[in-house]
């Protein structure tokens, strides 16, 4: 994974052929901006439902709520736990049995979901989305044996292929290259040692972790750099967690979460603020804002 | 034997199995040629179905979900669950009474006694699923499935001249469905669902019942015309794109100007 991050490529078979997807540039971005805004105000003016409007008639049909959308949320961020709960988890019968529970999250979460997802497959939203992902396809996807070749030439070879099976394959795997890696994934990473070290040389001697501007670092960069930066401050405010927390995503967080908490109560009863809490506040914001 | 250098195709593509690309077929004395469709089709089709959609559901038809709830309200379908395992009972039946007339040692009325079990339990989950189908096949998801089939027909159809050259046989879904030659379209539709579907002609059945509904009922009213302006906005874009291709010299990252396009992937093609 660390690969993946620091060359920006992702290699995967698709029907048989291995291909290299690769980010976009934000010139290529912006190019799908300008055609994406185009067909929304098109798919506007014939009536095509926004997200919205969708959410509303399902509501007044009866056919979702506020009650099911926090039911959806709950839900869906019982899998997020589950499945980073499941990257920390090294038995083989523990993985199993905590992803036979995501899997029943899943169809819980279809379950619920029943009533509006054709809604939500109408929608502007989704329509605009998919059609952008045919034409990001044309920059992001290369031959992975010949580096700098597309696998699609042209926009237009991009939008006449009729091997639909490969083309939605495609775009799945894109797509979800493009979204980023989860960030149990990401943390991992910042946690490796080698990983670590190296960020804390460019710290320390005021280098580029990257050879590229903030501004053009894709998702996965930019969020390594994130959960880099609050190892280092939790290990600068706090010290090293107890044994086996630093790997267990959840028990970290808690233990951080009783840090501050105990910090917190401290400054409350009138303890002096030596900058600490300055710091700790800093890292909190940092946090939410991620 | 092909003279055709090997180094010449990527290697990657040897891996890929051959779709057949097209189906020529005859009717009332004129050749035609369905062609499957491509990426850009199936997403324009995707947006006049969501159009019809949208359109059904403020003309009041109900959803997938709304009909089976009014179904099961009125007693006229279980709760998917049993339905589900109304219909896995049937197949249980199936199962045992094949395995009861694998059995050695059978007489011969008994066989034809476990055959004639088989083939009841048989009928009854069809006519389970198709009873439930049926009952479901009004809704918007229906008639915005049906209008996305229309479409491709109409953009993927095309008449054959003697000199094998290629029109269009429909302008676009709203000149299909204004067309009175329904026996033309249903057939169009057809060869479409057997050439997506690898020729197996199973599925082409319950397809064409609603294309026919389709072309007799609501198609026409539940969209306007194509996709307002989005088929220009593509053109202008892949020309744009063609025209101006982003290069390393205004920061797209390419070294080289965009082809016009590989002849592989839109040969044969007019749409394209």
């Amino acid at each position: 994974m660390w690969q993946e991050i620091l060359t920006g490529e992702r290699i995967a078979t698709c029907d048989g052929i291995r291909l290299c997807f690769r980010f976009p540039s934000q010139q290529e971005r912006q190019w799908c901006d300008r055609i994406i805004d185009g067909i929304r105000d098109g798919l506007k003016r014939s009536g095509v439902l926004s997200i919205d409007e969708a959410d509303e008639m399902a509501t007044k049909r009866g056919l979702w709520s506020p009650a099911l959308a926090e039911q959806s949320t709950n839900v869906r961020n019982e899998i997020i736990r589950q499945e980073q709960v499941v990257q920390a988890v090294a038995s083989k019968e523990a993985r199993e049995r905590l992803q036979a529970r995501i899997k029943i999250l899943r169809n819980k979460l279809v379950e619920i979901e029943r009533g509006r997802s054709s809604l939500l497959t109408n929608t502007i939203e989704h329509r605009t989305e998919t059609f952008r992902s045919s034409l990001l396809s044309h920059f992001c996807v290369e031959y992975a044996s010949r580096p700098g070749v597309r696998f699609w030439p042209s926009v237009k070879d991009a939008l006449s292929d009729t091997r639909i099976d490969l083309v939605d394959e495609i775009h799945d795997v894109l797509m979800d290259f493009l979204s980023g890696l989860p960030v149990a994934v990401v943390r991992a990473v910042a946690r490796n040692s080698q990983v670590y070290a190296r960020w804390m040389v460019c710290q320390e001697n005021g280098m580029a972790f990257f050879d590229e501007p903030s501004s053009a670092m894709n998702i996965n960069r930019l969020h390594l750099c994130h959960w880099l930066r609050y190892y280092m401050n939790v290990g600068k405010n706090f010290g090293d967690p107890p044994e086996g927390v630093l790997d267990d995503d959840m028990q970290f967080d808690a233990w951080v979460k009783g840090k501050v908490a105990e910090l917190k109560t401290g400054s409350d009863s009138g303890g002096k603020d030596d900058g600490k809490n300055i710091r700790t506040k800093t890292l909190l914001f940092n946090r939410k804002r991620s | 034997m092909s003279t055709k250098d090997p180094s010449q195709n990527p290697p990657e593509e040897s891996n890929v199995s051959l779709l057949k690309k097209d189906f020529e077929w005859g009717f009332d004395g004129q050749n035609y040629i369905t062609l499957l469709p491509t990426t850009r089709q199936i997403q324009q089709a995707n947006m006049m179905g969501s159009q019809g959609y949208a359109n059904a559901l403020r003309s009041g038809v109900m959803t997938r979900e709304e009909l089976r709830r009014a179904a099961i309200e009125r007693g006229l379908l279980t709760d998917h669950k049993d339905s589900q395992d109304h219909l896995a009972g049937f197949r249980n039946s199936v199962t045992e009474f094949a395995e009861a007339l694998a059995k050695p040692g059978l007489t011969d009325e008994e066989r034809e006694e476990y055959a004639a079990k088989i083939r009841e339990a048989k009928g009854k989950a069809y006519e389970e699923m198709v009873r439930i189908e049926d009952m479901l096949s009004r809704s918007a998801e229906s008639l915005a499935d049906e209008i996305r089939h229309a479409s491709l027909v109409a953009k993927c159809t095309f008449c054959v001249d003697e000199n094998k050259a290629r029109k269009q046989v429909w302008k676009d879904y709203d000149a299909m469905v204004d067309d009175t030659n329904f026996d033309l379209a249903v057939e169009a539709s057809t060869k479409l669902l057997q050439l997506q579907s690898g020729n197996a002609p199973g599925i082409a059945g319950s397809q064409i019942e609603t294309l026919i509904s389709l072309l007799g009922q609501t198609g026409q009213e539940l969209t306007e015309n194509e996709i307002d302006g989005i088929d220009d906005l593509v053109d202008r874009a892949v020309k744009d794109r063609e025209d101006h291709p982003v290069t390393e010299d205004n920061g797209g990252g390419e070294s080289a100007p965009d082809t016009s396009g590989s002849q592989d992937s839109v040969a044969g093609n007019p749409d394209g």
